[in-house]
């Protein structure tokens, strides 16, 4: 409306500067996660290698898909040209700088899948598997290896390609940065459905050689939407209570809340016709899936389906019937816990999807500890990349066309109403 | 002797979306209850300005796919009840498959409760409406913005309402008939 030029004038990049100790407190903690992580991984890795080559997988998975949720957002970002999401951009594009502690982490489960520890498929016979014989040309060890290449290097690309385009800006405000973005997110986001959808596929669905879904790409990566806009509202919330107190405004953050809303419900429609198309189908190679995370395939049964029933509730029921409503998504003591019991689900989600295939009974409750070691090394060490290079850079992208159109809305009006009344 | 017209209201007319914003603010504060903005285009910030609150569809259209969901889980179980019939070796009452027309249902009595309850909320249908009387209201739908006071409010007087609405700065106030 009237007021975005007035509103430029608050605009003082030098007070958008971070100062050099912020979240300091935040960084500690991260150091002492990767410390602790670290130490558990050396005590887990030779006490049961098999074990925790699949709790390394599993936790890994969960960074792993959330990172490319941010990634999702920062190319949909450029993609649609969007407006309101110019003040949360910038920490999105920070949390992108970890990208290279995501792709470090992916060492161990290679050295588990070629060390014949994770998939079954490295070290089966295709004469005695007909399945396995049909599928040999993907299932190669040879083309895995390329293929785990190129994903590793089409995300670092994009992740540094959006960023230094971004921080490049901050300088000189020419459109050509902006153009650029346009550009590589247009290009990027084919690249990036490619690579995230094959590589769900050689990593988690490959675990069971003989099982397949055509959906299962996009299962994986509508949670890790969810997870990652849920680290995206976490940081917003915690920066909105600090340096940018006024420039995230309540609409961001129901918009924030909205997508979050969305995509666990986009979740749970993939997840569910997923389900009920082998339901439907009822043929044994893709109902074994299901029935291992039920009652189980084999004469002692499984405790898995406690799991299975706890999913739907956790990760689509529960934040649906609360995150309904508009004043919900616009209040952080309900979204921010909805933020959190998202992202666990998230972790439980690909727990369900590897552990099975290690422990058919049921989850193996006295390795947890593995997986939270692992889990605790990964966030640590992109919680640290994270917050140094926030510090770094201002916290918006101060010289972004898009900017003041994000400053201006309803919530600069309420600021306005309250100098008024 | 013709019989005499009755007074429907009073309309203000504004210049500029900051003397309506102003307006709103001012006709909320003094205590009257049956009145309405009529502006060209949405203006930011309005509903707090009239004091409006929530509005209630979003109540109706729960309730809506609440019933659309029960009236499909329901009307499916019924069936298989009434007529079992085996189908591929499924349970008669499989809630998988039932999901999808629950999920449908749930959606169309949603959006026919949406639009009803909409129509109901704004007391539509309506043959007309008694601003639209008047050639002043011609320019609602070009760069002019209007308060209406409704002379079934309480607080409603020919002289000091009038009064009230020019001491807001109205380029013009004019009476409406039923």
């Amino acid at each position: 409306m009237v007021h975005t030029d007035r509103h430029f004038e608050h605009l003082d990049p030098a007070a958008l500067q971070p100062p050099a100790n912020l979240w300091e407190r935040g960084r500690t903690i991260c150091m002492a996660l990767l410390l602790v992580g670290l130490v558990g991984i050396a005590v887990a890795w030779p006490m049961y290698p098999k074990q925790f080559y699949h709790s390394a997988l599993s936790s890994w998975s969960f960074c792993w898909t959330t990172m490319m949720g941010v990634l999702f957002f920062v190319l949909l970002h450029h993609l649609v040209d969007a407006g309101w999401s110019t003040v949360i951009r910038r920490p999105s594009e920070q949390i992108l700088a970890a990208m290279p502690v995501i792709l470090l982490a992916a060492i161990p489960i290679v050295i588990g899948m070629y060390g014949n520890q994770l998939h079954h498929w490295m070290y089966a016979d295709p004469a005695e598997d007909h399945l396995l014989h049909k599928k040999g040309w993907w299932l190669d060890k040879t083309f895995l290896a390329i293929r785990l290449v190129v994903y590793a290097i089409a995300w670092l690309l994009l992740a540094n390609r959006l960023r230094k385009n971004s921080i490049g800006q901050d300088r000189d405000g020419a459109a050509h940065w902006t153009i650029s973005n346009r550009r590589w997110s247009a290009g990027g986001i084919m690249l990036y459905g490619l690579t995230v959808t094959f590589c769900a596929f050689d990593l988690l669905m490959a675990l069971d050689h003989h099982w397949f879904s055509t959906v299962f790409g996009v299962y994986v990566w509508s949670g890790g939407v969810v997870g990652g806009l849920c680290v995206i509202t976490l940081v917003s919330l915690k920066l909105r209570k600090g340096p940018l107190k006024q420039y995230i405004g309540s609409d961001q953050i129901h918009d924030l809340g909205k997508l979050v809303f969305a995509f666990s419900v986009f979740w749970a429609y993939i997840a569910f016709s997923q389900y009920f198309l082998i339901w439907y189908g009822n043929i044994p190679e893709e109902t074994v899936y299901y029935l291992k995370r039920w009652t189980g395939v084999a004469e002692e049964g499984s405790t898995w389906w406690f799991i299975s029933i706890l999913m739907p509730i956790g990760r689509f029921l529960a934040p649906f019937l609360i995150l309904m409503s508009a004043i919900a998504k616009r209040n952080p003591r309900v979204l921010a816990p909805m933020c959190v019991l998202l992202l666990f689900f998230h972790w439980v989600d690909q727990y369900w999807m590897v552990m099975p295939e290690k422990s058919p009974a049921g989850p193996p409750l006295q390795y947890v500890w593995m997986d939270l070691a692992v889990l605790a090394a990964i966030v640590g060490g992109c919680g640290m990349m994270f917050i140094s290079a926030l510090r770094k850079q201002a916290l918006l992208p101060v010289m972004d066309p898009r900017l003041v159109e994000a400053l201006s809305g309803e919530h600069v009006e309420e600021i306005e109403h309250a100098e008024v009344e | 002797m013709s019989e005499a017209r009755k007074t429907w209201g009073l309309l203000a007319e504004f210049d500029s979306p900051g003397a309506i914003l102003r307006a709103a603010r001012e006709t909320r504060d003094a205590g009257y209850k049956r009145w309405d903005v009529h502006t060209p285009y949405p203006i930011h910030g309005m509903d707090p300005a009239m004091g409006l609150g929530r509005s209630k569809l979003g109540w109706i259209v729960s309730g809506g796919a609440l019933t659309g969901f029960l009236v499909a889980m329901g009307l499916q179980y019924y069936v298989n009840w009434e007529y079992p019939l085996i189908h591929q070796g499924k349970p008669y009452y499989s809630w998988q498959a039932f999901l999808v027309v629950g999920f449908e249902l749930s959606v169309l009595f949603a959006a026919f409760s949406a639009v009803l309850g909409m129509f109901a909320l704004n007391g539509l249908p309506q043959w007309y409406h008694p601003t639209l009387k008047h050639d002043v209201f011609a320019r609602a739908s070009d760069d002019r913005f209007y308060v209406a006071i409704e002379a079934s409010d309480d607080k409603f007087d020919p002289v000091q309402t009038r009064e009230f609405l020019q001491s807001l700065g109205a380029v013009s106030v004019v009476e409406l008939e039923d």
